[in-house]
């Protein structure tokens, strides 16, 4: 049987994201900021005008100064977005400009691109990666179990597969939500507290998913430090824990820029992951633009 | 010039990712001084922070209006209500952008309240013209409008405690006119 990678659709796609990692990059890269800037109802009608433009000519231009100067207009944009709404904008606008930044730098170091991207990438990774698992750590409502649990209470996650085995745990979800959105619209001083209905196994479940999350945040920074030695298993528990963040929520565009990380974290003993990357992050972006999302997952 | 700049920054890539990385860290940590020590939301603020503690989506904004004989009303500014967006509605095109200014306003005050983004918000507020739909029986304190004196900002957020399987709603932040020196 003709491996998935040597199938004739497959193969000169395969072969172009496994050879030109800094091409394929600025592909990447482009794709990421068009669908970031057209799906984020904050971003300016003339960035949106603007920046798809500049992200053709991006993708397309050959000479290592013009991409230099092109990322700088996109990162500008990019980076007065941040400035302008920057307690009320997503991480994933710190993400994708910091990743814009370094991909500037990269292509400014001619052939060593490649090399630079990859060290930025692992530091960017690995300081996120780390700085969130401490922002989990410093939160009891996160410790606690209450963030988890209260996402599996008001059916954020996991809705469909609980209903699997607890058949009227729509209602019971809909109630909680009412519950809580009541309690917002209530004068101050009207009362405080709403109880919500959260079977005991969905009580434990929550336990059992905070700890899990926390462990999963700590293998990857694990992974990720010692890439050197586990080589392509670094790339598959990357692209594993994107898969395992998509089944719980949707965050396409913040998951996206991870996978662009760990594409730029490839070299070439480990090129062969470059594929995998490729279709994950298109089908993360085609599900975003059309708003699609397994019903499982629901 | 330019060669030379591009040049000068690809000779100094490695180093430059490096300072890019400290900038990054660095900010993480002070979005994580400023979410302990303030009410910024985890969320936002690029601490990376999102998932540990609740969203914008459980705060909610609310204007206390103290009138001229000791009466007291509480508007719902966010989530927006019914009856605020008939009111809207019914204003005409200025004063219909105005209060949705008000709206939009107090629903980015809710990722991070503070001072200097509740003051200016409290000096318009003391502009509107409130409707009996509204404030019900309460006369504003300076004959059709309330002084900024009178008029207070509060936002709450609803938290949920997993061991009791309750919601709880608590005052994250507090800013009245008369704080302000308005």
């Amino acid at each position: 049987m003709t491996p998935f990678r040597e199938r004739l659709i497959i193969q000169p796609v395969a072969r172009f994201v496994s050879e030109e990692h800094i091409r394929t990059l600025l592909i990447l890269f482009s794709a990421i900021v068009f669908v970031f800037f057209t799906t984020k109802e904050y971003i300016p009608f003339a960035a949106r005008l603007v920046v798809p433009f500049l992200l053709i000519l991006l993708m397309t231009t050959g000479q290592m100064k013009q991409r230099v100067v092109l990322l700088f207009c996109v990162v500008l944009g990019l980076g007065l977005n941040v400035w302008a709404n920057y307690y009320v904008i997503a991480n994933h606008g710190f993400m994708i400009t910091y990743i814009g930044i370094a991909l500037m730098i990269a292509c400014a170091a001619g052939a060593q691109a490649s090399a630079v991207m990859a060290r930025a990438a692992v530091l960017l990774i690995s300081i996120l990666m780390g700085l969130a698992l401490i922002q989990k750590l410093v939160s009891p409502h996160y410790m606690t179990g209450a963030l988890v649990g209260g996402y599996l209470a008001n059916g954020y996650i996991f809705k469909t597969l609980i209903s699997l085995f607890y058949s009227n745990w729509p209602e019971v979800v809909q109630q909680n939500l009412t519950g809580q959105k009541l309690l917002l619209s209530t004068p101050p001083g009207e009362g405080s507290v709403v109880p919500l209905t959260v079977p005991p196994f969905v009580q434990l479940l929550a336990i059992v998913l905070t700890y899990a999350a926390l462990f999963s945040q700590v293998a990857i920074e694990a992974f990720v430090l010692l890439r050197a030695r586990l080589g392509i298993w670094t790339h598959y528990a990357v692209l594993l824990f994107v898969l395992i963040i998509y089944s719980t929520r949707n965050e396409n565009v913040f998951l996206s820029m991870n996978l662009i990380l760990g594409y730029a974290m490839t070299d070439a003993q480990t090129k062969k992951a470059r594929l995998w990357y490729v279709i994950g992050i298109a089908y993360l972006l085609i599900m975003e633009m059309m708003g699609l999302r397994p019903g499982i997952f629901g | 010039m330019l060669d030379g700049l591009v040049d000068w920054i690809g000779k100094r890539a490695f180093g430059l990712v490096t300072i890019l990385a400290f900038v990054v860290g660095g900010n993480v940590l002070w979005q994580i001084y400023l979410h302990k020590t303030t009410p910024l939301l985890a969320w936002k603020g690029g601490g990376f922070g999102m998932y540990t503690e609740p969203h914008a989506e459980d705060r909610g904004v609310w204007v206390r209006l103290r009138g001229a004989e000791g009466g007291e009303a509480l508007v719902q500014l966010w989530p927006e209500t019914a009856a605020f967006s008939t009111w809207r509605d019914m204003a005409g095109v200025r004063g219909g952008a105005y209060l949705a200014g008000l709206t939009r306003s107090a629903e980015r005050l809710r990722f991070y309240p503070r001072d200097s983004v509740s003051d200016p918000l409290i000096a318009r507020l003391a502009r509107v013209r409130w409707p009996e739909t509204l404030i019900q029986e309460v006369i504003p304190s300076d004959g059709t409008v309330f002084n900024p004196a009178t008029i207070s900002l509060e936002v709450y957020e609803n938290r949920f405690n997993q061991t009791e399987a309750t919601v709880s709603r608590n005052l994250v932040y507090k800013r009245s006119g008369g704080e302000a020196g308005q």
